[in-house]
């Protein structure tokens, strides 16, 4: 310790000294004490507040520290960006007639980077290579070396890769939130329901249609006309025949005649709606819509309906069905050939050619071209889809060409054409434009009247004859009464018509005494088939294929079964049936078990 | 000096300062909160998109159409198993011989014997029979009704015994249950389905 040298204050030098001192400066010391204790006072007043200040201040700073470090540890440092809440769904669902989606969006994570902030870009990209399998080492090393501020290096991860990456805790590589569209029962409604890009646009089928539509409502989901249970058997049928048929490919419609709701439509090959960039120009194609063909026989049922229509032809009148009708280079024959008169009814059940060229002729070329425009047969179908096809026709119109037309060949028009034509002349002759969007319950449908009420119930009658006597057997269902018509077209290979290349199509009706639904299903190029003995005509390709579909769909859209031998039923299809027992579940009351 | 105005103003000035501090502490952490909300509220519902797209994907008409025919022993409806109330005979007002209680036989109780005339040897008329099923009928709704206090001691010894070998088969049947009914086989395939390159 170090000890202080001896202080001595001149105040205690000596006792006189002292008086002298004090008795002579004591007003002077007085005054110059009191000043300096104020100072001094005043000093130490300032300090012990600034101490006070201070001390509290750090009072504050090792509080929050404790807080801080002890009892939120949870609580770390995040990015502060507040989630858009219209990022939340930027597209609306799309669903089925029953709320089943059709699609819908997903949120994912999708991956970017910004170079600047990436420290060893070979390290990142190795890692990010490793964690993600399929991602391009040197494209990743190039872009990672790149002097961009930002770059995409994957788009919507899974969760797992998500969190894989996520654990590489690279500086620089980041994670951005955002949108997939998913597409819950994939190629099952890929044609119609088509698919949107990566970047959220729509780039086929009803996602480009309604692309504005579901961005700005994208809370209010879209609600189609479509039922999925109805696609999955129309596609599982379809599927079947053209593998049975070892045909090229096929499609189907079904059809609510009363509306003109598309209740199924599907198109083989098919192609799955998220791989986009994968889809062949082959399984793109829309064959309902954006196909069009020359379809043969089923025109017999506009041709039959506009000569009825037209008042110049009756059910009752007989036409030449002997004589092939010989034409420039063309002549016309029949294919199941009957060599004698027949009338309307056994023109349509035999659907000859012959016949149906003498009854265009009766009613005329002009009369013929009106009805096609009626039905809308001369523009694209108008339907909420982009992919459209504009119908072939003939121009001039001619003689000949309404001789070709009269049994389906030389015009062309899409199938969606013939099942929005065949419901109208089935359902009272009354044309509703084709619709992809449900027609709420009371909900007033528009239409306009092509034929008379009663050319339709004579064309009912035809329908079921063809079913019950003609060339459709096998699409006939028990207790559903289908009508219909067949229709096998020669393939056209270049400027000839290949023999043994057809397109076989039936349209299948249902119930026929009070039709309610349309079943339409086209086979292209099927071959023939032990089950089929030797023929791949539309008889024994198409209309079975509407029969397993009607007797599947028939309990679904809750139609009542009707027993076909009742007299009121007979009576409506005036139809010479032979006589049967019920074809219908029935209790007997003798019946004693 | 201080006097005691100062210390009035320098109160108020920590005052002041504090609370200006605890205020803005307190907008912080609320704000984060709310972010913290927001975030969840996305999450949320991202899951429910997601719940919603996998229900959709398990509904798959042609997955249901494999359950259906591995596990039920159900066809397809078809047109004749459809009939309408027309078809139905009418009403007898007799019922056939078949449905006729079997006659008292002697070797019934007393009371039993007492009931037989009354019914007689012709067929009971309908609303008889139905009057005679109802105390039948009723007979599933009491015990019903009575079922659920059975349970009650069950539970509460389950729960007691909670580590014991009865919580584990609970927790191994529930697992599997959840399982079966999630069918994780499927959301791992719609995983995959969604992180197929582009």
């Amino acid at each position: 310790m170090i000890t202080e040298p001896e202080f001595e204050h001149p105040r205690f030098k000596g006792d006189e000294a002292r008086e002298r001192h004090y008795s002579a400066e004591s007003r002077f010391h007085a005054r110059a004490i009191s000043g300096a204790t104020r100072a001094l006072d005043r000093g130490r007043d300032r300090l012990v507040v600034t101490g006070l200040v201070i001390v509290l201040a750090f009072c504050a700073v090792s509080v929050r520290l404790v807080g801080a470090t002890c009892f939120t540890g949870h609580d770390e440092a995040r990015l502060e960006r507040t989630p858009d809440a219209d990022a939340l769904l930027s597209r609306a669902d799309i669903l089925d007639r029953g709320g089943q989606q059709l699609a819908t969006s997903l949120a994912t994570a999708s991956l970017y980077a910004d170079p600047k902030l990436v420290l060893d870009a070979q390290e990142a990209a190795v890692k990010l290579a490793e964690a993600l399998p399929g991602l391009d080492y040197k494209e990743t090393l190039a872009k990672l070396r790149s002097n961009k501020r930002f770059v995409w290096l994957k788009r919507n991860l899974t969760p797992r890769q998500h969190q894989a990456v996520h654990v590489l805790g690279l500086p620089g590589i980041l994670f951005e939130r955002e949108e997939r569209r998913f597409y819950p029962p994939a190629n099952l409604t890929a044609h119609v329901v088509g698919y949107a890009g990566v970047d959220n646009v729509g780039l086929a089928g009803l996602e480009r249609f309604f692309d504005k539509r579901l961005k700005q409502s994208a809370l209010t989901p879209l609600q189609t006309s479509l039922d999925l249970r109805l696609q999955h058997i129309l596609r599982r049928e379809i599927a079947a025949s053209v593998e049975e048929f070892k045909a090229i490919g096929g499609n189907g419609i079904i059809m609510d005649v009363r509306t003109g709701e598309v209740l199924a439509m599907t198109s083989l090959p098919d192609f799955d709606p998220h791989e986009p960039g994968e889809i062949e120009d082959e399984q793109k194609f829309d064959r309902n819509t954006l196909g069009v063909y020359e379809m043969g026989s089923t025109f017999k049922i506009f041709n039959s309906a506009m000569a009825l229509d037209s008042g110049k032809v009756k059910p009752s009148d007989n036409f030449d069905a002997i004589n092939p009708i010989h034409i420039g280079r063309f002549t016309i024959s029949d294919y199941h050939g009957k060599h004698r008169m027949l009338n309307v009814t056994e023109i349509f059940e035999y659907s000859s050619n012959l016949g149906s060229v003498h009854m265009a002729l009766t009613a005329g070329v002009p009369t013929q071209q009106a009805f096609m425009n009626k039905i809308g047969f001369l523009k694209g179908v108008p339907i909420e889809l982009p992919e459209l096809g504009k119908p072939l026709i003939p121009h001039p119109w001619r003689e000949i060409n309404a001789m070709t037309i009269a049994f389906g060949h030389g015009m062309s028009v899409s199938p969606l054409h013939v099942a929005m034509g065949a419901s109208a002349v089935i359902n009272g002759g009354i044309l509703h434009k084709p619709t992809l969007l449900k027609v709420q319950p009371g909900q007033e449908v528009g239409g306009e009247r092509v034929i008379s009420e009663r050319t339709s119930q004579e064309m009912r009658k035809l329908f079921r004859i063809v079913v019950t006597e003609g060339t459709a057997k096998f699409a006939d269902v028990p207790g559903y009464l289908v009508g219909g018509k067949t229709g096998t077209a020669d393939k056209q290979r270049g400027r000839h018509y290949a023999q043994n290349a057809n397109l076989t199509s039936f349209i299948g009706v249902f119930p026929i005494n009070d039709p309610k639904y349309l079943v339409m299903v086209m086979i292209d190029e099927p071959k023939p088939s032990a089950s089929s003995h030797g023929f791949a005509t539309a008889g024994w390709t198409s209309a079975p294929a509407v029969g397993r579909v009607i007797r599947q769909i028939g309990p679904l859209l809750g139609v009542q079964p009707v027993d076909e031998n009742r007299p009121e039923i007979r009576q409506a299809l005036d139809a010479d049936l032979p006589q049967k027992g019920t074809t219908l579940a029935a209790f007997s009351p003798d019946d004693d078990h | 000096m201080l006097r005691k105005s100062d210390f009035l103003w320098l109160g108020l000035a920590a005052f002041a300062g504090v609370s200006l501090f605890h205020t803005s502490y307190r907008v912080q952490s609320l704000k984060d909160e709310k972010i913290a909300l927001e975030r969840q509220i996305v999450n949320e519902q991202d899951g429910i998109q997601v719940l919603k797209a996998e229900w959709s994907f398990l509904n798959d008409p042609a997955r249901l159409e494999q359950l259906a025919a591995s596990y039920l022993a159900l066809k397809p409806i078809v047109a004749t198993q459809i009939a309408g109330f027309e078809v139905l005979p009418a009403r007898p007002t007799t019922l056939p011989a078949s449905l006729t209680p079997p006659p008292a036989s002697p070797a019934t109780s007393g009371r039993a014997a007492e009931r037989a005339p009354a019914v007689g040897q012709r067929p009971a008329p309908i609303a008889t029979l139905a009057a005679a099923q109802a105390p039948v009928q009723m007979q599933p709704l009491s015990q019903g009704r009575t079922q659920p206090q059975q349970r009650r001691p069950v539970r509460s010894v389950r729960s007691a015994s909670a580590a014991g070998p009865s919580f584990a088969v609970a927790h191994v049947s529930t697992r599997s249950v959840a399982t079966l009914a999630s069918g994780r086989e499927d959301i791992g395939s719609l995983l995959t389905r969604l992180g197929r390159p582009q």
